[in-house]
């Protein structure tokens, strides 16, 4: 068969584009590995060469996060008195946004009531107005956890109001037909249908609720990861500083891979 | 002449267990003949057609058009898409010169030549348009004038009237039938109706499926230049149509 | 370790639910109700009388007093500077960056983890690092507002990149496009749509970037002024200025959205 090929010409072919050519996992996780390394090497060179009190080392901030998680364990306090608020903020707008959504989408009059609101706190930047909600509410974890909740409700609260909404009418119409009654409606056609809105709507919700914590601590009342990292830049104590940020950035990686997970389990007619 | 030798061709879909999409397939298709492919789904009577046009690479075996290898997408032949393939943001006129405007020719040619196919295929007056803008059936004649404005010794046809209703498509059998007998070239058409395949085809070649395999190449005897409707009312045709269909019915029943 | 594969959200803006900002109108009927709640808020704030509500008479007032002393002009002037220096050096990074994470694997498996990474993390977080390097420099805001706008475009810009229809590419190998032309001619225009969103998107969030950056620094721009006056507790004021930067961020929503519709009208 080679001898054959040899002995005819090729076509001029055209190099074309390809797109999505699949790399093996391992070659991918190589590919990350080396990214890392160099995102790394960068760091260290840069910070050496700037040699500045304000720019630790890439393994002066590792060994601050190795000892700040596991031999100091600084981190922790702070970071559950942060999470405490969030933990309760995040499920409470999750409560109150559902069901709110699911009612907006059935039941024009509902609907009518409370789309002003829904628009306006699309609308209303809630940072400038922590102070209003501090004074209001005092100084304990209260206004934390409603500004928390502020941050988060109207988007879960919307993408369920639209799943529910884009849900096919001729599903509806079918269900009817075969006699259906609202509750087997609910729960048999608009929530499993709505589901990848509301699953949208719980994951965008649950990064607002994650920003407003952040927000709120670092801008208007420093308790928790924000008063420690505002500690460490005041003290000049910036391994530890970046260390904190690194930390915060992996908690919020890690809860949206959670939530990935929950989704990709929910949805897996998709 | 387009020479099809030992081809076989193998994918494994990410998850799934490997496909033979062709096996040991042997073919020759002589200048300015017109072949119809048909065969159940799944037969690889499109790769096998990919493959002669390049986008597709053999895995095994070899294709060779006057005696030169395709290793790739070449200029030997065009292809008319099932889907029309058309640049949605772009003009009817830029759409029929994008082939012309890839191969360097410059603008007052190409578009002097793309509106002699546009008027070829009955679009005068749309060449402003968009797609968007035209039905399907118009769509795919801009498809067509694209493919035949390059002018290759080749045209690949993949089940380019399956998205059509069946008026429009019968239209358009037609129209390609004349078209084709006015200007011919070696034609390549891809489908799954038993009728096109017969109106259209000098040879039909019928396919088998899993593993996709030529079962028989049949001569279509009919005298050219064909009208249609004669045609469809001849012994020949009927016959040839009885004879797919049987043919047919077999191989479902083996799959089944 | 497979497990930890990386998460990737589906781009956002050509279709999907949240619209943001732009929802503002589109809930038609709405304005009678949002009448009605500042009838409420009127109400509420002159018969309680408590001191972080004033009523929305007061806070229109102060906001009109605020404009005629001179006060926001130029607070508004910083906040759109940095706003306008900040979204453009994410736009041009975010397009690059995101066609060549479009176009290769290996840069996207080098890229995806950090910049899924930095797309669900508070951008704020990084302000008191930036703080610490950049000082008071107009720097340090650029950059917050970077680090909120630019990932999402990279995202977006990327997926439309990858999202290029086979059939268009087969076409273009067909008719002997090399790789390069390939590119200009089919992917970037079929990308179009998903990087117009993509940059609305990054519009929004920039001026989120822009409000919390200036409130963490809290000396000049909108939200730096915001941030004085809630340190301050002139709650007039700080609602003024929150009722200010809502209308900001509507202008600049609504003015990309008529943008983005221009700049896609002629596409499906």
């Amino acid at each position: 068969m080679t001898t054959a090929v040899a002995a005819s010409r090729a076509l001029p072919a055209t190099r074309r584009v390809e797109l999505r050519k699949p790399l093996p996992t391992w070659k991918v996780w190589l590919v990350r590995a080396f990214a890392v390394a160099l995102f790394a090497i960068f760091w260290e060179a840069g910070a050496n060469l700037a040699d500045s009190l304000l720019i630790p080392t890439f393994s002066s901030t590792m060994v601050a996060l190795w000892e700040t998680t596991f031999v100091t364990g600084e981190i922790w306090g702070p970071l559950a008195i942060s999470n405490l608020s969030f933990l309760l903020g995040y499920p409470i707008a999750v409560i109150v946004a559902v069901p709110l959504g699911l009612a907006m989408a059935r039941w024009k009059r509902f609907d009518k009531a409370f789309s002003p609101i829904v628009a306006v706190s699309l609308a209303l930047p809630i940072a400038p107005l922590i102070p209003v909600v501090l004074i209001a509410m005092g100084l304990g974890i209260t206004p934390r956890i409603f500004i928390i909740f502020l941050f988060a409700w109207v988007f879960i609260a919307t993408n369920v109001r639209a799943g529910v909404r884009a849900v096919d009418k001729p599903l509806i119409e079918m269900a009817s037909s075969f006699g259906a009654s609202e509750r087997v409606i609910w729960w048999k056609i608009l929530i499993p249908g709505a589901t990848p809105a509301i699953m949208t709507g719980l994951r965008t919700g649950l990064g607002r609720a994650f920003a407003g914590m952040v927000i709120v601590e670092l801008i208007m009342l420093p308790v928790g990861i924000g008063a420690l990292m505002l500690d460490y830049r005041g003290f000049f104590q910036a391994d530890l500083l970046y260390a904190t940020t690194i930390a915060v950035v992996i908690e919020a990686v890690v809860l949206a891979m959670l939530m990935q997970r929950l989704e990709r389990r929910l949805l897996k007619w998709k | 002449m387009i020479s099809i030798k030992d081809v076989s061709h193998r994918y494994t879909a990410k998850g799934r267990e490997e496909t033979v999409a062709l096996s040991n397939v042997n073919l020759e298709i002589e200048d300015n003949e017109f072949v119809t492919i048909i065969g159940p789904s799944g037969c690889g009577k499109t790769t096998l057609m990919r493959a002669v046009g390049g986008l597709v690479q053999p895995t095994e075996g070899e294709i060779t058009i006057d005696g030169q290898r395709v290793t790739g997408p070449h200029q030997q032949a065009a292809v008319v898409f099932q889907n029309f393939a058309l640049l949605p943001w772009a003009s009817i006129l830029d759409n029929v010169a994008f082939g012309l405007e890839l191969q360097g020719m410059g603008k007052a040619d190409r578009i002097a030549k793309a509106e002699q196919y546009i008027k070829r295929v009955g679009l005068s007056g749309f060449e402003r348009k968009y797609p968007r803008e035209l039905s399907g059936g118009m769509q795919q004649r801009v498809g067509l004038a694209r493919a035949l404005a390059v002018e290759t010794p080749i045209l690949l046809m993949d089940e380019p009237f399956g998205a059509l209703d069946q008026q429009t498509r019968r239209y358009m059998q037609e129209e390609l039938i004349q078209i084709w007998e006015g200007d011919r070239r070696t034609v390549i058409f891809v489908t799954h109706d038993m009728e096109e395949a017969v109106l259209l085809g000098d040879k039909v070649v019928l396919m088998s499926a899993r593993p996709g395999k030529i079962e028989e190449v049949i001569d279509v005897d009919i005298a050219r230049p064909r009208d249609p409707e004669a045609v469809e009312r001849s012994e020949v045709f009927a016959e040839k149509k009885e004879y797919l269909w049987r043919r047919l019915r077999e191989m479902y029943q083996v799959t089944a | 370790m497979t497990a930890v594969a990386p998460t990737r959200p589906k781009p956002v803006g050509v279709i999907g639910p949240s619209k943001g900002v732009s929802t503002f109108f589109e809930t038609t009927s709405s304005w009678w109700g949002i009448l009605a709640l500042l009838l409420i808020w009127e109400i509420a704030g002159q018969v309680a009388d408590l001191v972080w509500l004033p009523p929305v008479t007061e806070v229109i007032a102060t906001l009109w007093q605020l404009f005629v002393d001179g006060v926001i002009q130029p607070h508004l002037g910083a906040s759109l500077w940095s706003l306008f220096v900040g979204f453009s050096v994410s736009l041009v990074v975010g397009l690059i960056v995101g066609t060549l994470m479009g176009l290769s694997t290996t840069i996207n498996s080098a890229l995806d983890i950090f910049v899924n990474a930095m797309l669900f993390t508070p951008a704020l977080i990084f302000a008191p690092i930036l703080f610490a390097v950049f000082g008071l420099s107009d720097v340090t805001r650029i950059s917050v507002v970077v680090l909120y706008a630019m990932f999402i475009i990279i995202i977006n810009t990327a997926e439309g990149v990858r999202n290029v229809d086979d059939p268009l590419l087969d076409m273009a190998a067909s008719f002997g496009a090399s790789r390069w032309t390939a590119v200009r001619r089919i992917i970037l225009p079929s990308a179009y749509p998903l990087i117009i969103a993509g940059l609305r998107l990054g519009a929004g969030r920039a001026v989120k970037g822009m409000i919390n950056g200036e409130m963490f620094i809290a000396l000049i721009g909108l939200g730096g002024l915001s941030a004085s006056y809630g340190k301050s507790l002139q709650f007039p004021e700080v609602w003024a200025m929150a009722l200010f930067i809502m209308i900001v961020a509507i202008i600049i929503n609504q003015g990309v959205s008529i943008i983005e519709r221009k700049l896609t009208a002629w596409y499906d």
